[in-house]
């Protein structure tokens, strides 16, 4: 489904990534693991056309990764940060921003139950739910958006062991849903079929 | 009503004597600002005297062609001021600026001079020059402020832009809370401004008809016009110099090309 060929990349006389190469296969859950500063987030922030790579190929079954095909590759992939300001104060708001569709309320709604969350947080304001929660509604909306590969940030950082469990019961039992991830959490590393050792 | 009393050279000169006041203080709190005072000061009037010399031939001859001339430099002038001061490489970004400054210009000059005025000839240095000059001077300062917040916030919240741009599949959408803070951050002083004209704040232009012998009726006529000439002119010439400058200012990945942005914008990271 993606295949990443002997990309390379640097930065400032810095070599980042070299010669890197890995395929993912449809409903594979896979992990980026390693140090701080190993180039987890640089293959990730490659991976969705956020940085250019000096060499090699990127492809998306049959679409490279290219100027031309990032709309159509953006229709593909869905993607969870880490840490953001969000413009919005509610979940409501937040999907109402993230999707066309107009039942984007009621897209949502299964979503956040498989997140362990019920459906009142969407108009909760988001000065009033905790970092995790937050991270959830996010990530809810996102699956929402039922694209067939998520990336993932970070996920578990700003959880708590019950959050993070919930939230692995949840994306691991998506069969066919690929999710990518870039983590430092062991028991999320473990779960995953395939871990890129960085 | 009676004409304008002039000024003769010897009062003006004494005029300077009231700066006295401000000097004595920055001297007495050691600002290390009497320096950059009297360069100012100096600066002002040179460039007022030479104005002056100049605009007095402008309206003598008053062509239509010197006149558009002479806007189309204070645009010139004035979108290589905002590019510098908004922490942008004028390579990239002078273009666009200028660009929409004329458009703005173009726009609003128009709609006040022909439609609203109806003056026979809108090339007419004394309505013409005067106007571009009053909306030229308040769109460079809310032009800096907007430009400056938009690509400030697009390197801090670098995330959000690609959280959008991903999730909705829409640079459009992407760039909309930027260009929202932007118009924010640029308007609220205008609003303000403009909300307390006449009470707080008597503007130039109605007091220069006034001491010039218009009837106070002509002069606050006049000058809502120009307040609206400016809004309108102001919130023109922000949003075309984004739209335009966006052209230049992402790859073709949609990335936002960092590097040609000024190091105080980068750093503010």
């Amino acid at each position: 489904m993606i295949e990443f060929k002997e990309v390379s990349l640097s930065r400032e006389g810095k070599t980042i990534i070299n010669k890197y190469s890995f395929s993912i296969k449809k409903g594979e859950k896979v992990c980026l693991w390693g140090p701080s500063g190993s180039g987890k987030t640089t293959i990730l922030r490659i991976l969705m056309g956020m940085l250019e790579p000096d060499s090699g190929t990127v492809k998306y079954e049959n679409l490279l990764l290219s100027p031309e095909n990032m709309p159509l590759i953006r229709k593909k992939i869905a993607w969870v940060p880490q840490n953001i300001n969000l413009p919005v104060n509610s979940g409501l708001e937040l999907a109402k921003m993230l999707q066309k569709d107009t039942y984007f309320k009621q897209n949502i709604e299964p979503f956040l139950e498989k997140t362990g969350m019920s459906t009142d947080m969407l108009t909760k304001d988001f000065s009033e739910i905790s970092g995790g929660q937050k991270q959830r509604l996010v990530l809810a909306t996102c699956l929402a958006l039922k694209r067939p590969i998520l990336f993932l940030d970070e996920p578990t950082s700003a959880l708590d062991n019950l959050s993070i469990k919930q939230l692995m019961d949840a994306i691991f039992s998506m069969k066919d849903l690929t999710v990518i991830s870039a983590t430092h959490n062991e028991q999320w590393m473990k779960q995953c079929d395939k871990v890129i050792n960085l | 009503m009676n004409g304008i009393t002039d000024i003769n050279l010897w009062s003006l000169l004494l005029g300077y004597i009231i700066m006295v006041i401000p000097i004595f203080y920055m001297g007495y709190y050691r600002t290390g600002l009497i320096k950059e005072t009297f360069v100012a000061l100096l600066r002002m009037s040179v460039q007022l005297f030479l104005v002056a010399i100049y605009l007095g031939y402008i309206f003598q001859w008053n062509n239509a062609l010197l006149n558009s001339a002479w806007v189309v430099i204070m645009a010139g002038i004035g979108a290589f001021t905002t590019t510098k001061r908004s922490g942008l490489k004028l390579k990239y970004f002078f273009l666009p600026v200028c660009l929409s400054t004329l458009i703005s210009l173009l726009v609003i000059n128009a709609f006040f001079l022909d439609i609203i005025i109806g003056l026979d000839n809108v090339f007419d240095a004394q309505y013409l020059i005067p106007i571009s000059g009053m909306i030229l001077g308040n769109a460079m300062n809310y032009n800096i402020v907007g430009l400056n917040t938009y690509f400030d916030q697009l390197v801090k919240n670098e995330n959000l832009y690609y959280f959008i741009l991903i999730n909705k599949n829409s640079k459009k959408a992407a760039l909309e809370p930027f260009l929202r803070e932007a118009i924010k951050k640029a308007f609220n002083p205008l609003i303000a401004t403009i909300s307390v004209t006449g009470l707080i704040a008597l503007p130039g232009m109605m007091t220069g008809q006034i001491l010039s012998g218009s009837s106070p009726m002509t002069a606050i006529k006049y000058q809502i016009l120009i307040m609206l000439a400016i809004f309108a002119g102001c919130s023109l010439n922000l949003i075309f110099s984004i739209l335009f400058s966006n052209r230049f200012a992402f790859d073709k990945y949609d990335n936002l090309r960092k590097e040609i942005l000024k190091e105080k914008i980068s750093l503010n990271k």
